[in-house]
């Protein structure tokens, strides 16, 4: 059964009183009839050695008798050492950019993945700075650049020891609590494999004499990732409880999640023009397509912050931005030749659009979404899709001004997909 | 293993050539790709290799949902290959799996060639044929088609009242 056709009757408790005898003062809603004891200190490490940055680390989800709902990585990092005659700070929301790549696997069969630089720019959209303090503080993020002491944090991170926590929220069972994991109804064990990122891509570094980026390594000691803690939430129910749940998971569940479709590294050049990138990756329904349009220094060793849109001067030597992200001058969606989204630009797309979508939130960032349903900041209420395939030829064409390096285009499609749990396996719908 | 192709399964071969650098690099191929299974690496030829030293690299495939299914000691993600420089072209007579996938859909992914610590391995060409194996799609199947024909139509709820052989009620 689909849980989300439970969903008022779970967590509308005004509808609960107002169809029913159930009085006021009585403790209602999920509580009263699912009674769970939540324990947050479970950690698993991973198998065999430790990677550092640029590796590859796989967890085990084991067998046990408690379903699995928060999940957030404990990074522990060494201190390094920069060369005497380099300056060298780490980029922005460390939290994000140390994922290469995060997936979650059943028998060898992808559930669900992501790029840390994807969350990033989805949480960007989704959510105001203010009311992200929690994750700024566990990830080293919200720490612009130039003078007044935020970049220094992350250039004194370049020399010191730090442990680092990475939520791992994009997974569908840590997103609301009917979701969560039950690795128990599962004939074998599920894997969470984490590439991590280059520390090249890290780290930005600047000569101090002559203020150039650093050609070769700025470290003499490099900074590696001593030990990496998978760390979750299990969520016990009673036996009677859980053999319900069991039981639904033998017969079958289906569960709606949001996934990502790439079309990624489309090349722009220099000079100002309209660039148009054809969508012909993008095929599941959509829920909104996001862009962004970066430097191509972001291939660069040691060179900029690969998820900046802050172009303030850089407090290393040399000065001059380390942003990545590049504002865009307008859009359109055209399919099979004909206009979908008319003429956008840039300030349209990220103050009235985003108002209208995402009331409340910040327009700093020069992340650019096309929407196709309401309520964009719910996963399992969205009012709408457009499904891509549907639409043909599908092409986004940019115009952009004129910039000092050439870009990168990347489009993602957040589309919705479905998991589907029965008799001891695991599948995702839609590829 | 050995690159047997079972009944249920057909195949695309796919021809990538890369140049000048390992460097993650987003291969588009002009043609969908449906409900591919795993993907295979018969031959390779690298010519100027890593300035004329051979040694292991680790090749990494990826594309949504399907990743590396190796497994090594070095952490490292995707599949190790061998590259001598004296004997540049390899044929694979067990073929290397670069991936594996669930009726995975696709015209693009991405692949980097890169050396034991991380760095892209530089080189003049790498020309990479591939098998894409796919799963038959179920009407290409004659024994389904066959099944369907013979099948009678089941009754079904029409309005509320019963749909049968025999027309009228």
């Amino acid at each position: 059964m689909d849980p989300t056709a439970l969903l008022n009757a779970n967590y509308g408790n005004l509808a609960r009183v107002l169809t029913s005898g159930v009085s006021l003062w009585d403790n209602k809603g999920f509580e009263r009839t699912n009674i769970y004891a939540v324990d947050n200190c479970a950690r698993t490490v991973p198998l065999n050695n430790q990677a550092t940055f640029g590796g590859q680390d796989r967890f085990k989800t084991r067998r046990r008798g408690a379903r699995v709902h928060k999940m957030w990585l404990r990074i522990t990092v060494s201190a390094g050492v920069v060369a005497a005659a380099n300056r060298a700070a780490f980029v922005d929301d460390l939290a994000a950019n140390i994922i290469a790549n995060c997936r979650f696997e059943y028998a060898s069969k992808t559930l669900q993945e992501f790029k840390g630089d994807q969350i990033k720019f989805y949480n960007r959209l989704m959510y105001h700075d203010v009311a992200r303090e929690a994750y700024n503080a566990q990830g080293y993020a919200g720490l612009p650049p130039g003078a007044g002491g935020a970049e220094a944090q992350r250039e004194a991170l370049a020399s010191s020891a730090f442990i680092l926590y990475v939520p791992l929220s994009w997974l569908w069972f840590t997103r609301t609590e009917d979701y969560a994991f039950a690795p128990e109804a599962l004939t074998s064990e599920a894997d969470l494999i984490i590439d991590y990122q280059n520390l090249e891509n890290l780290v930005y570094a600047r000569v101090i004499a002559t203020g150039a980026t650093v050609a070769a390594d700025p470290f003499t000691t490099r900074p590696v990732i001593t030990k990496s803690e998978l760390c979750h939430q299990l969520i016990f129910t009673e036996p009677i409880e859980k053999k319900g749940h069991l039981t639904t998971l033998e017969k079958g569940m289906v569960f709606k999640i949001l996934d990502f479709e790439n079309q990624v590294n489309a090349p722009a050049a220099a000079a100002a023009g309209v660039y148009t990138v054809k969508l012909d990756n993008l095929r599941l329904d959509s829920h909104f397509i996001m862009f962004v349009v970066r430097s191509s220094s972001i291939s660069t060793n040691w060179a900029i912050d690969r998820t900046m849109s802050d172009p303030t001067s850089t407090i290393l030597p040399g000065g001059g931005s380390v942003a990545a992200l590049q504002p865009i001058t307008s859009f359109r969606l055209l399919a099979n030749g004909q206009t979908i989204s008319d003429v956008c630009t840039d300030i349209e797309n990220r103050a009235v659009w985003r108002e209208i979508y995402f009331p409340g939130g910040q327009i700093a960032d020069y992340v650019y979404f096309i929407p196709f349903a309401w309520l964009l900041r719910e996963v399992k209420n969205v009012t709408g899709y457009q499904n891509l395939a549907n639409l043909g030829t599908l092409e986004l064409e940019l115009t952009l001004p004129a910039r000092g390096t050439t870009s990168i285009i990347d489009v993602w499609n957040v589309a919705h997909n479905v998991i589907h749990k029965r008799g001891g396996d695991i599948i995702k719908a839609v590829r | 293993m050995c690159g047997e192709i079972e009944e249920w399964q057909e195949v695309k071969q796919v021809d990538v050539r890369l140049t000048t650098t390992g460097a993650t690099t987003v291969v588009q191929l002009p043609s969908l790709i449906e409900r591919v299974e795993q993907i295979r690496l018969d031959e390779i030829q690298i010519t100027g290799f890593n300035g004329g030293a051979s040694g292991a690299v680790y090749i990494d495939f990826r594309t949504n949902g399907v990743n590396s299914v190796s497994v090594n000691n070095e952490n490292r993600s995707g599949c190790m290959l061998m590259i001598d420089v004296l004997n540049p072209h390899t044929t694979f007579q067990r073929p290397k799996i670069l991936g594996n996938g669930n009726f995975m859909t696709t015209n693009s992914f991405e692949l980097s060639i890169r050396l034991p610590s991380g760095v892209p391995v530089l080189f003049t060409e790498a020309a990479l044929c591939l098998t894409f194996v796919c799963r038959k799609s179920e009407n290409s199947l004659s024994e389904v088609r066959r099944m369907k024909a013979a099948m009678l139509p089941a009754p079904s709820i029409k309005d509320g009242i019963a749909y049968n052989s025999f027309g009228g009620n």
